[in-house]
């Protein structure tokens, strides 16, 4: 049984949010996300969970952390500027390895910028926003489908490294409507995090003796331990000896890094053949993708690549994509975020990567694309 | 192979962003087309340009933004004035006479109804215009039936004023009819 809905990109990832488990909300509303909290404030109670607007956007991560820890699934929205604020906590989360969603739907800045137009400004953020080195999940979706789809996969992810995931959105995605097709919950493969099966005497919040992703115990069913930002032992207990503090930095990195293979989604279309490859995310890609088309048809063998899984990247596909094609474009409505990742990926390969920037508030059309193709393939 | 877009525009308040969700609603939803929706998000006041668009496609859609308009929907002076020209050859202008007193007569495509006057002659107020609207679109673009622009306005609309606005619909369909035009059987 399904049934069909047509539902802005905000209100398909409430929608998915709740699918995914999802039963709690903290957050500040701030254009253009603000639909999610509504949604979330309309349907959570329906669903036995809870939903709080907090006093600004730190406390409202630092809520979402919090009730994460009690085992609940917590969500939270912001935009750019709201981004900017909760890095503190999504720093801490990070640290002391604590599952919670946050969704960023882009807006052009620095600072408060342009609140209602899209942008692609906070890829950088996204992946180095928090101080100290660290590893995260980031997926950007490029369609009100795809809002829903990742949203779900993005608690997944989270209960399942025990980390923050974050889904980067553009305003025009979460601000316009498509089909979507619901299926009922149990269509949907649904993961929780994996809980201690030790007594609490005996449980550590850190115990990586089964693997790099430890049991996490629920506040509240008897299991007492400490969460600290500072570094810290198997235990939780602050800790600065060397070995432990290396252990911790490699383990936090490399839990997520190692597994990329199961979580790094991409969308390709006509890559085998292309002579040049268009890198291109969010809205762009659908412009690339229409762009490709019509490239296509003038002679010019383009292909697309849509790295949804934005962080971590995939260099690997990008060297394996360079052993036949010679010629890279990135589009991207900011100043060359993923074209500079782009290129270090390919650091060392014979290969040219043009770049295509608009962050003027405006999108960028196909046929801009299309021209830039045109230039540079000399057609 | 079927690909429309139609552009709504009008001020804030008159209910431009839902006359294009119903519409959406009725293509996509009722009639089992693709559609993408979108609107300008603007800080836009009460009474300001505000224009929302819908794309209805049978095959995929990756455009989210459309240059020129099958169909404009026209329901202030600013609106005509700000989209009139992006329209395609063998699109149309649905224009409100009550508040678009200036345009192109000679435009045969240009097509003035008398939008605002019948809501506000049948039903009181001028604010079912939008739905008035959905109704000639229904009518003159002939891509979804009128049974499917009912169901998506029951869908779409409050309880409380949801007999005024289907009256609204059918007041539209009975002026879209007076005009014998029907885009979807046009070559486009």
């Amino acid at each position: 049984m399904s049934k069909l809905e047509l539902l802005s990109g905000n209100e398909a990832i409430a929608k998915g949010a709740i699918v995914a488990g999802c039963n709690f909300y903290s957050g500040y509303p701030i254009t253009p996300s603000s639909e999610i909290a509504e949604e979330m404030a309309r349907l959570l109670p329906m669903n036995g969970g809870k939903f709080i607007q907090m006093e600004d956007e730190i406390a409202g991560m630092g809520a979402a952390i919090g009730a994460s820890l009690t085992g609940a699934k917590a969500l939270t929205a912001t935009s750019g500027p709201g981004f900017s604020l909760k890095q503190e906590h999504i720093g801490f989360a990070i640290m002391t390895e604590i599952p919670v969603v946050i969704i960023n739907v882009m807006r052009g800045g620095p600072s408060t910028g342009m609140p209602t137009y899209p942008a692609q400004s906070d890829v950088m953020q996204a992946k180095w926003g928090t101080h100290g080195d660290h590893s995260i999940i980031v997926l950007c979706p490029s369609s009100v489908v795809e809002s829903f789809e990742y949203t779900i996969k993005a608690f997944n992810l989270a209960e399942q490294y025990r980390t923050p995931v974050i889904v980067l959105i553009d305003e025009v995605i979460a601000h316009m409507s498509e089909k979507v097709e619901i299926f009922s919950n149990s269509h949907y493969r649904i993961k929780n995090r994996i809980k201690p099966s030790v007594r609490p005497e005996k449980y550590n919040p850190y115990n990586v003796a089964f693997g790099s992703v430890p049991p996490l115990a629920p506040y509240g069913e008897g299991y007492r331990f400490h969460i600290t930002g500072l570094t810290h032992d198997e235990t939780g207990f602050p800790s600065m000896k060397a070995r432990i503090v290396q252990d911790l930095q490699e383990r936090l990195i490399e839990k997520i890094e190692s597994k990329l293979k199961y979580f790094s989604f991409y969308e390709k279309y006509m890559t085998d053949d292309a002579e040049i490859i268009i890198i291109a995310y969010g809205s762009v890609a659908r412009s690339a993708m229409k762009a490709v088309k019509d490239a296509r048809k003038v002679g010019i063998k383009a292909g697309l690549y849509n790295p949804i899984t934005l962080w971590p990247f995939n260099n690997k596909r990008m060297r394996r994509f360079a052993k036949k094609c010679k010629h890279f474009l990135v589009p991207e409505m900011n100043m060359g975020q993923m074209c500079h990742e782009v290129r270090s990926s390919l650091y060392g390969k014979n290969v040219n990567v043009y770049h295509l920037n608009k962050a003027n508030g405006e999108l960028i059309s196909p046929s801009e694309i299309l021209t830039k193709l045109k230039g540079v393939m000399h057609v | 192979m079927l690909r429309v877009e139609i552009r709504f525009a009008g001020s804030g308040g008159q209910g431009i962003m839902l006359a294009s969700k119903i519409v959406a609603e009725a293509a996509g939803i009722y009639k089992g087309y693709n559609i993408v929706q979108t609107q300008i998000y603007g800080a836009a006041a009460r009474g300001e340009l505000s224009k929302s668009d819908v794309i209805i496609d049978d095959g995929n859609i990756y455009t989210v933004e459309i240059g020129s308009a099958d169909i404009l929907l026209c329901l202030s002076q600013e609106a005509y004035k700000v989209y009139h020209r992006a329209l395609k050859e063998k699109g149309i202008i649905i224009l409100d006479e009550y508040h678009v007193k200036e345009y192109d007569k000679l435009k045969s495509r240009y097509l003035p109804f008398p939008i605002t006057r019948t809501a506000l002659n049948k039903f009181k107020t001028g604010l079912v215009a939008n739905i008035i609207g959905v109704g000639l679109i229904t009518t003159l673009g002939g891509f979804f039936s009128e049974d499917c622009a009912r169901k998506a306005v029951k869908k779409r609309v409050p309880k409380d004023f949801l007999n005024m606005n289907l009256d609204a619909l059918e007041a539209g369909f009975e002026l879209g009819k007076k005009k014998n035009i029907n885009l979807c059987q046009q070559e486009f």
